[in-house]
């Protein structure tokens, strides 16, 4: 029972991971602009080191207008042995709420909520709830969130959370015009939390290559206790 | 000798011709802040039909507008489609050479 909550977590995290799929962290959310009619395709791997396993995610985003966005997501999961197949289907609705831009700054405040839908007969749907948040000034960007899912019935609830650090590392100064590639470094503190566990807390290091329409990412995730899990991951964002 | 001074005089006067009639537009824009983010707004402001090239700058906060031969465009449209793209418009100044 625990190992499938356990588990129930995992699936969680990889399914609210794809949500960032802009310039953003690895793993957190954000809460960037996306233009109206805009899409975001992402697809991220991660792999697990125990149990040996490997998740892939595709997420797409789509701009509704200026301040809405939403988010859909599907996770596959391969594992070893045991369950292979699709994870939790998510649909997300972000709706900016704060916006104070400034020159090569801006500041915002997001809030989000879907709904998350198991292919697994085990598990309730949930219903997401959360905040998110955004902070860029100079050379660094700040991303900030918690959500909660309450389950619609008698499997647990879960909940994370997320602070990402995101710092350019090339150019250390922009040319007067044009837009140019550039490379950040990532890091991140996140908890993932299942009823019935105590939250995980995990640390992810890692790379972004930052081009106008392409992001490609790359980073390690460690847990900083329970499991003890480190996992890699590698991911793809293309702007349509 | 002649000749190629009447070129050069021709090739001048051409090249002054040309960039007469060339309007240039800067607008400042507020939250721009990486290359992923503001590609949206660069294709967006080039779908203008009045706009022949668009410059963004992220050191500056600003792009710049090489109008079309004769265009003109309102910089109410121009600060709708900075809004749209998710950003915050400013002011909107003409420099084209001899303004």
């Amino acid at each position: 029972m625990r190992s499938h909550r356990a588990f129930t977590w995992l699936v969680a995290l990889v399914c609210l991971v794809g949500d960032s799929a802009h310039a953003g962290g690895l793993r957190s959310l954000v809460a960037l602009p996306l233009e109206p009619g805009g899409i975001v395709a992402r697809l991220q791997i991660i792999g697990a080191s125990s149990p040996d396993n490997i998740t892939v995610t595709g997420t797409v985003l789509y701009g509704l207008t200026t301040r809405q966005t939403l988010i859909f997501s599907v996770p596959y999961r391969d594992l070893e042995r045991g369950d292979d197949g699709f994870g939790y289907l998510t649909g997300l609705y972000r709706r900016t709420v704060y916006q104070h831009d400034e020159p090569n700054a801006t500041r915002r405040i997001a809030v989000i909520g879907g709904l998350r839908v198991p292919t697994d007969s085990d598990l309730d749907p949930q219903i997401s709830a959360g905040l998110v948040a955004t902070v860029y000034r100079q050379r660094s960007e700040w991303d900030f969130d918690v959500v909660w899912m309450e389950a619609l019935g008698r499997s647990g609830n879960n909940a994370r959370y997320d602070v990402s650090w995101q710092y350019r590392l090339t150019p250390s100064e922009y040319p007067e015009w044009g837009i140019p590639t550039e490379w950040q470094s990532v890091i991140e503190l996140g908890g993932r939390y299942a009823e019935g566990t105590e939250m995980v807390h995990q640390l992810t290091v890692g790379a972004l290559w930052v081009h106008p329409s392409w992001v490609l990412e790359t980073g390690i995730i460690q847990d900083l206790n329970g499991p003890d899990t480190t996992s890699f991951l590698l991911g793809i964002r293309k702007h349509f | 000798m002649r000749q190629l001074f009447i070129v050069a005089v021709f090739f001048f006067l051409s090249a002054a011709v040309v960039g007469a009639d060339e309007t240039v537009l800067e607008i400042d824009i507020n939250g721009m802040t990486c290359p992923f983010c503001v590609y949206s707004l660069e294709r967006e402001l080039g779908r203008l039909s009045e706009v022949k090239q668009v410059l963004i700058s992220l050191r500056s906060s600003k792009a710049r507008l090489t109008l079309k031969e004769g265009a003109h465009i309102d910089a109410d449209t121009l600060r709708e489609v900075v809004l749209e793209a998710g950003f915050t418009p400013g002011e909107v100044r003409d420099v084209s050479e001899g303004s």
